[in-house]
This record gives C-alpha cells, sequence and structure tokens, in this order.
C-alpha cells in the first residue's frame, strides 16, 4: 500500500524529467528518428513503408533493417501531433515513463526514483530509441512471468511481451528467447501453462522466424560481427569507469560528461553488491531473475564490434539500479534525506548536461539540415543536389522534414525490388525527392549542370569554388556561427569558357 | 516471490557500514578531491577557452555555478580517476 502511494510522485518526477522542452532537446532529429517517423507517417498515409512495401516484418530503412514496432506505434501519434520530433519522440518518453513506474511498483521506490533520475534512461527516453520501447516490454514480461502466482494469465501474456520486444529492437531476438528458456525451465512444473505460453511466443514470433535467415533480417549483426574481443568487450559494460565517468562514445546516446549513471552512485552499488553478497542464500526468485539479466544482457553488444554502446545493454542497467537501490536503503536510514540528496545530485548533474547538449552536440543531432531543408525551399523549381559523402542517408531528412509525399520514395521502387525486399541490405547510392537529388558530387560533370549544389565545408573547398565558377547562394551555421554547410549555385558556361580545351560536357550547353 | 526488495536490507551490521564509506573514502573522494585540487591549477589555455565559450550556453545568472574552473577541474579528475578502474 505504502508504496502504490509514492508511484505517482515517482512517476510525475520521471515525466517532468522526460518531457520538459520535449521535442526540442536533443536539437534537430537523428537518422534513425528520421526514419522512424517517416516510415510511420508513410504508414499512416498509404499503408506502406517509404519503399512502397506494406507494414514490413523489418524496416528495410537505409539497408539496416529497422525492427518495425517502434514505427507502428508511432503512427497514431504522427496522426495526432502530425509529423514533427515531438510526435516521433513521443512513444519513447511515454514507455520510458511507464517503466519508471513498473520500476517502483516492483522493485521499490528508491529503485524507482533512481530510475527517474538516471541519465541512461532520461536520455532515452527523450530519443526516438525503440531500445527503449523494447526494454518496457521486456521488463513488463519479465515481471508478469514473477508474478504468475497470482494470476495464471499472466504467464501467456508475460510471454507476449517478450516476444513483441524482440520486434522492438534487434538485441531482444538473443535476450527475449533466453529469457523465456529461463523461465520455462524455472516453471517446468506448471506443464500445460507453460506450453500454453511457448505456443503464444512461437506464433507472435512466426512472421519474425520465417523471415530470419534473409541477408535483411541479419545484416546489423553482419555489419557489427565482431566476435574475436568477445571477453574485453563484455567486461567493458561492467567497467565502474564505463558506468559512472565515461560518455557514451557515441554522441547520439549520451549526455555531454554524463555517463549511464552519476558518479557518487558508484558508492550504492558497491553497498548494494555487499547487500546481496551477504544476502546470497536467501536471494528469491526475482533477484535471481535478475541477476541472470544482469549477466545475459552484455552478451547480444559483446560480439559486435562496437567499444561501449548503452544502447543494446538497456536491461542490465535496470539491473544495477536495483542493486543501487539496495546499497542506498542499506546506507540511508532517514528515506526522506535519501531522496532529497537524489534529486538535489542528481538535478544538478541533469539540467548543466541537457544545455550543452543542446549546444555541443547539435551537429550529432542533424540540427544543420533543418535549416538547409528550410533554405532551399526557396529553390523548389531549380535542381538541386545535396552531396551526402559524409551522410548517406541525407534524403530522410529532407522527407521527414519536409513531410514530403509518401509516393515520391516510393514510386522508386521497382516491382522485382520489392519481390526482394528483405534481400537489399546495400545501401541505396542515388535517391530522389522531387527536385532534390542525393548523392556525392561528381566534379567530371556536375559543374557543367545548371543546378544548386549543397555541400558540407569539407566536400567543397573554396579553391574548389573559384577554380569551377561556384557561387556561394548561403551558408548554414552551427551555433557558434561557424559554416557547417554551403549552397552554391554553378555556372557552367563561365567554367566552359575558362577552359583551353573545353571539356565534352561542354559541347551540350552549345554556344556558351 | 514478485517484489525483489527485502523489507530492510539484511546487512544491519553497523561495522560493515562505516567500513563501506571509509573504503569509499579513500578509494575515490580522497583521490578525487586532491586530484581536482591539483587540476585547478593546471588547467590549460584551451580548458578555460571551453568554460568561458559554455558559459554562453547558459543564463547569465547561473553560468558560473555550471561552467568553472572546479567544476572543470573536478570532470577531468573523475575521468583520470575512474580511468584506473577500467576493466
Amino acid at each position: 500500500m505504502r508504496i502504490s502511494k509514492a508511484i505517482f510522485p515517482i512517476i510525475l518526477l520521471a515525466a517532468v524529467l522526460r518531457l520538459t522542452a520535449f521535442g526540442h532537446n536533443p536539437p534537430g532529429v537523428y537518422l534513425d528518428e528520421a526514419a522512424q517517423g517517416y516510415n510511420a507517417y508513410s504508414l499512416l498515409r498509404t499503408g506502406k513503408d517509404e519503399y512502397g512495401k506494406s507494414w514490413p516484418v523489418f524496416l528495410r530503412s537505409f539497408g539496416d533493417y529497422k525492427m518495425p514496432l517502434y514505427a507502428y506505434l508511432t503512427v497514431p501519434s504522427v496522426k495526432i501531433f502530425g509529423l514533427d520530433s515531438f510526435s516521433t519522440r513521443f512513444v519513447s518518453a511515454a514507455f520510458g515513463t511507464l517503466l519508471v513506474g513498473l520500476i517502483a511498483f516492483w522493485l521499490g521506490p528508491v529503485a524507482g526514483v533512481v530510475a527517474a533520475i538516471s541519465p541512461v534512461l532520461v536520455f532515452m527516453s527523450r530519443t526516438a530509441a525503440e531500445a527503449n520501447l523494447a526494454l518496457t516490454l521486456f521488463f513488463l514480461g519479465v515481471a508478469l512471468a514473477l508474478r504468475f502466482f497470482r494470476h495464471r494469465i499472466f504467464l501467456p501474456l508475460s510471454f507476449l511481451f517478450l516476444a513483441l520486444s524482440g520486434y522492438a529492437y534487434h538485441s531482444y531476438r538473443f535476450l527475449s528467447p533466453v529469457t523465456v528458456l529461463y523461465f520455462t525451465l524455472i516453471y517446468r512444473k506448471h506443464r500445460p501453462l507453460i506450453y500454453f505460453s511457448l505456443i503464444i511466443f512461437v506464433a507472435s514470433w512466426l512472421p519474425l522466424i520465417r523471415l530470419s535467415f534473409t541477408p535483411g533480417a541479419n545484416s546489423r549483426l553482419t555489419g557489427l560481427w565482431s566476435p574475436s574481443g568477445l571477453v574485453r568487450n563484455y567486461l567493458n559494460y561492467f567497467s565502474p569507469g564505463n558506468l559512472f565517468s565515461r560518455p557514451d562514445p557515441d554522441p547520439q546516446r549520451s549526455y555531454p560528461e554524463l555517463s549511464v549513471f552519476y558518479w557518487w552512485m558508484s558508492l550504492f552499488l558497491i553497498a548494494g553488491s555487499a547487500v546481496l553478497w551477504h544476502n546470497r542464500k536467501s536471494l528469491g526468485p526475482g533477484a535471481k531473475t535478475l541477476l541472470f539479466i544482469l549477466f545475459a544482457a552484455p552478451l547480444p553488444a559483446a560480439v559486435t564490434r562496437e567499444y561501449f554502446a548503452t544502447y543494446r545493454v538497456l536491461p542490465m542497467f535496470v539491473c544495477i539500479i536495483w542493486i543501487m537501490s539496495l546499497g542506498m536503503r542499506y546506507l540511508i536510514a532517514k528515506r526522506y534525506l535519501l531522496y532529497l540528496g537524489l534529486l538535489f545530485a542528481g538535478l544538478f548533474d541533469l539540467y548543466s548536461a541537457s544545455v550543452l547538449l543542446q549546444y555541443d552536440r547539435a551537429r550529432a543531432w542533424n540540427s544543420e539540415y533543418r535549416d538547409l531543408s528550410t533554405f532551399l525551399r526557396d529553390f523548389d523549381q531549380e535542381t538541386v543536389l545535396v552531396d551526402n559523402s559524409r551522410l548517406g542517408p541525407a534524403y530522410i531528412l529532407f522527407a521527414f522534414y519536409r513531410r514530403a509525399d509518401p509516393s515520391l520514395l516510393q514510386s522508386q521502387s521497382s516491382e522485382g525490388f520489392l519481390q526482394n525486399y528483405y534481400s537489399r541490405p546495400e545501401p541505396d547510392p542515388v535517391k530522389n525527392l522531387a527536385n532534390t537529388q542525393f548523392r556525392p558530387v561528381d566534379w567530371q560533370t556536375d559543374i557543367y549542370r545548371k543546378q544548386i549544389i549543397s555541400a558540407d565545408i569539407m566536400a567543397v573547398s573554396p579553391q574548389q569554388a573559384r577554380e569551377h565558377f561556384l557561387y556561394k547562394l548561403g551558408e548554414i551555421t552551427d551555433f557558434d556561427g561557424k559554416p557547417v554547410l554551403v549552397i552554391y549555385r554553378t555556372d557552367p558556361a563561365s567554367k566552359c569558357r575558362s577552359l583551353a580545351v573545353p571539356a565534352p560536357p561542354c559541347s551540350a550547353l552549345g554556344d556558351y | 516471490m514478485f517484489r525483489c526488495h527485502w523489507s530492510k536490507p539484511r546487512l544491519q551490521s553497523n561495522s560493515v557500514r562505516i567500513r563501506l564509506l571509509l573504503l569509499y573514502f579513500v578509494l575515490i573522494l580522497l583521490p578525487l578531491g586532491v586530484l581536482t585540487l591539483r587540476q585547478v591549477h593546471g588547467l590549460t589555455d584551451l580548458d578555460i577557452y571551453r568554460i568561458s565559450v559554455r558559459r554562453q550556453y547558459f543564463p547569465v545568472s547561473t553560468a558560473r555555478i555550471f561552467q568553472n574552473k572546479i567544476l572543470e577541474s573536478f570532470i577531468l579528475s573523475r575521468e583520470k580517476l575512474f580511468s584506473v578502474f577500467y576493466f
């Protein structure tokens, strides 16, 4: 009873931290977010994804074959709020807040408060992170399985949630069946019920199983597969340096200067581990299950070549939150002091990191492409080339910001392409969106065509611009006022006149 | 069965609690304090420039609280100290 009273303020705290300046911070949208949002928009408008595939089991996106559940659940929010960063991130925030409530109810209010303020969970809930959706579905499944003695329907329901988490994020295609196997073993005496639950799980996974051996289904794994560093990678996820000090190396997955947890939480992890060790002979099934998840969750991430990818191991952080909450309750007897201390210390760091995120990481979140998309609206009647040498799938940002008609992208897919939809993991080198083409600049031909060229400052140097008669129309700057993208207009006639021996494309220009 | 927390964690010995806090003080807090004090005097021009740039991101009234030499030194020292505990 006491716990249920505490849940509401904790959920409120979680919601405030996740929804303040929601949609604006992080600034811009990342490619994956834009892909989730735009595919939800495309599904809403046409019932098909950006390639014209009806309700696919994997979203091809830009060849990485995302799990589709996040985009499907985003369809209602895009319908209500329209396509923007708010509606795209809404599902993640809603499920992230729900997860805090679940943790408070299941693991106690102290764990709930820690989950509400933990940088990693706050950050994931503020972005369109399909891993966050999968995490909540996964722990709903685990909590229901542990509670099935109260209601027998909880076990099949649990297996259904575990199956759904597999449709939300790739890591759970490993973790869910392993967890189902774990529960099957510990509940093996309840045979009819466990058989029924297994049938539910397998039936829910049939579409996934049917496509499991296609190149698309495994494109993420084959792209990242690197088992040679398995042991070192696995241990990285338990390293105090990674957990409490150094942020995730991927700038789209962490706050600046904040790690998974606040540095001072290391004290409580040590104390919690001591409590666990002391009680090791009297651990209940709930505690054993959490320890099982703690050690199983990093396995799918450890076989990839990435050093420390928080995104792939979120379930282990929930287990660490539980251990830290044990340490907090052991070390600090006065509960109100604990809550006040957690709030003050946590919010100080979180506020600072949120402000820095908005400015320091603006480029990591492609905020410059939002401005470029707006700038190029004035050139709708001309041919535009956007150089994508450094940001291959830049087209999806334009489609997202302009709310492009899905048929513009869908019309580029042939019938044969759709028949082999799950077998094409290679990214598309060229994309067209109305008058705009996305591909690297070809210096042999593009300067001899009358068009607008947009490129980052690395792709076209001022010397090249002078040499090829590219006239600057404008530039997009970052928050510090430094140019990051430059927009030029070509002048093929002047370029051809400047040549002693005319280049072959000049003949097409006639009397220049 | 369901809940994974004991009504009171069963490790009530006060001496364990004191030993834990003492260990944390000696292993983390004390070195962190000493390193921070040393780092304050060892900040490079680039570090100080970064502080001044980042101050512009915060409201004027609070900029000094969130961006100052001590906090910058603390963050650098924290990374240095925790790097000892990398696996």
